[in-house]
């Protein structure tokens, strides 16, 4: 009766209706809980996948973990177990076949890569599969269990508190492998580190994203946040904030639109990069603004690394 | 038993696969040199991924498969090159970035616009035993494209290829002959998308080459181990799918990572170590 008599209070309600409405069913809850733990870890990660340029190699062990998610479901045990394995299979196939003379690292990443996820693949389509794989290669994140979110959450603790202790490893070695060394850096470990900590990232978001979708979250907040901020202690803030709130965005958006949940949550990721892409451009058309834009492996300035470096505090969290 | 070894080749679809795979071959082998000399196997990746929405748009709306596929990876070549132009560096992550847009582009448009079902599966994967005779004209067309090109391209490719800090900073150089290479390898990734799948473009466009590259050092000889090793890993793969009854692309990807791992082996231990 309020709302007849009072149009606007009608109008507001209708909206705050649609805003929260969502959010009253378990699945959905469970889904925003996923979303804002692989938006969180995804996108402070992100920012380093991106200034140590290993989008790639973030995309391949997505992809190459494929065999261990089907071998999961054939098995009957819990999904993130076999992305785990599949992970781990991966990084070890890639460090051999990355000696392979005279090819680049990359070829033989995508040699992995195709052999990898062709097993999979055979595997999927064997008899003994149940059919309908398809939220394994683009996710299910309305599938979620508690089970999973408190896995996903536990691995997000982890690589969370990680890149804490390694930040000013992981910034003296990204910004100058070679006084990073003289300095008392360790390039090796860095690169180790990062890479085991984008597997356990994978592991993290496969279960929203699928295998095919996660590399959204792993380089699209953070290259945003990047055309937005210089420093890295920001940016990584920023591109998690981004990526919780593609994420939400995306949800809504499946919820309203009927769309397929992990493919709008990722499409959103990237819209979000083109928009800021654009907006940047037009910044700078106009003249105005300091020029930002990725600036390779100076996104860092020196100066600063080291002044935070010596202070022991400067940037930290 | 010679016999029986031969039955699954008289079926007339299995045929059809096979004429798709030598059709391929010269088209897949040589680009595929193309690709492993100047690093480009994550584009390629990229670009055999990106003419899946295209595909897609093409079984909704009813017009020819191959052109969706071609134009879909020419609008990810062209994108991305707008994209990077000026940059120094980030080419990487803008590659990832596009890609997995117009993957979550394809998936929304498969599954909420036009309800494609399994016909996802087989783009996703493809099917060499699903092929049509426009997809056989349209891989030859890709094959002669390539031949020709290399023929006119092959000596400023080589001396860039020669170069790695210029190749590395490919795509950023907006020469003509580059531009060439970027259309040429979207052009045989969007043929290669109908025998292998759009993910496994590289099964075809990277392996063969990749595996040929780790025994010789000479680009004719290269160029035409490639060519033939796409036919040694196609044909026999598509039997063994047949026989196995199993996705024919995903069967050649696992087989050609086989015969490289082994030429690996081989190679570690013939060579005498790693020459580096």
């Amino acid at each position: 009766m309020w709302d007849a008599a009072y149009p606007a209070v009608a109008f507001s309600n209708g909206i705050w209706r649609a805003i929260v409405d969502p959010w009253t069913e378990g699945i959905m809850q469970r889904a925003l809980a996923e979303v804002a733990l692989l938006g969180v870890v995804g996108g402070a990660l992100g920012c380093w996948i991106v200034f140590y340029e290993l989008s790639y190699s973030a995309e391949s062990l997505a992809h190459a973990m494929f065999p261990g998610l089907v071998m999961a479901v054939l098995l009957g045990v819990p999904l993130l177990l076999g992305a785990g394995v599949g992970v781990a299979v991966a990084a070890l196939a890639i460090a051999v076949f990355g000696r392979a003379p005279r090819i680049g690292k990359d070829t033989s990443v995508a040699v992995v890569i195709s052999a990898l996820f062709g097993l999979g693949v055979v595997l999927a389509f064997s008899p003994e599969s149940p059919s309908g794989l398809q939220h394994l290669l683009f996710g299910d994140v309305l599938g979620v269990s508690n089970l999973d979110l408190w896995t996903a959450a536990g691995l997000a603790a982890v690589v969370l508190v990680a890149l804490r202790l390694l930040h000013g490893q992981l910034l003296a070695v990204g910004f100058d492998r070679e006084s990073a060394r003289s300095l008392g850096g360790r390039p090796g470990l860095a690169d180790v580190a990062l890479l085991v900590l984008v597997a356990l990232a994978t592991v993290v978001a496969v279960q929203g994203l699928g295998n095919l979708l996660v590399v959204a979250v792993l380089v699209g907040p953070a290259a945003t946040a990047r055309l937005l901020s210089r420093r890295m202690v920001p940016m990584m803030a920023l591109a998690a904030l981004l990526a919780v709130l593609a994420g939400i965005v995306g949800l809504y958006l499946s919820y309203y639109a009927g769309t397929a949940a992990g493919a709008s949550v990722a499409g959103t990721m990237v819209l979000s990069y083109l928009l800021a892409l654009a907006a940047d451009a037009i910044q700078k058309r106009a003249g105005g603004g300091r020029a930002i834009g990725f600036r390779g492996r100076g996104v860092v300035s020196g100066a600063y690394t080291f002044s935070s470096r010596s202070s022991g505090d400067g940037e930290d969290a | 038993m010679l016999e029986e070894l031969y039955e699954p080749f008289a079926l007339p679809f299995v045929q059809r696969g096979l004429l798709e795979v030598l059709a391929l071959s010269v088209g897949a082998g040589l680009v595929g040199t193309w690709v492993v000399l100047r690093g480009l196997a994550f584009y390629s990746h990229a670009v055999g991924t990106a003419a899946f929405p295209g595909v897609v748009l093409a079984g909704g709306l009813g017009f020819a498969a191959p052109l969706g596929a071609l134009a879909s990876a020419v609008v990810f070549a062209g994108g991305l090159e707008r994209l990077s132009r000026g940059r120094r560096s980030g080419y990487d992550s803008l590659t990832a970035l596009v890609l997995v847009g117009m993957m979550a582009l394809g998936v929304i448009l498969a599954s909420d616009v036009f309800f494609s079902g399994s016909d996802v599966d087989t783009l996703l994967f493809g099917s060499l035993l699903l092929i049509g005779r426009d997809d056989v004209s349209f891989a030859a067309a890709a094959s002669v494209v390539t031949f020709f090109a290399s023929y006119l391209f092959g000596r400023v490719w080589l001396a860039t290829g020669f170069d790695p800090a210029a190749a590395r900073s490919l795509g950023l150089r907006s020469a003509v002959p580059d531009a060439v290479l970027l259309l040429l390898i979207a052009l045989v990734g969007a043929a290669a998308l109908f025998a292998v799948g759009a993910i496994l473009v590289t099964t075809l466009l990277v392996v063969p080459a990749a595996t040929a590259r780790l025994f010789t050092r000479r680009l004719l000889p290269w160029q035409i181990a490639s060519i033939a090793l796409v036919v040694a890993e196609g044909a026999p793969g598509l039997w063994l799918s047949v026989a196995t009854n199993a996705p024919p692309g995903a069967t050649i990807a696992m087989l050609a990572g086989g015969v490289f791992a082994l030429c690996l082996v081989v190679r570690l231990l013939t060579g005498g170590g790693l020459p580096r």
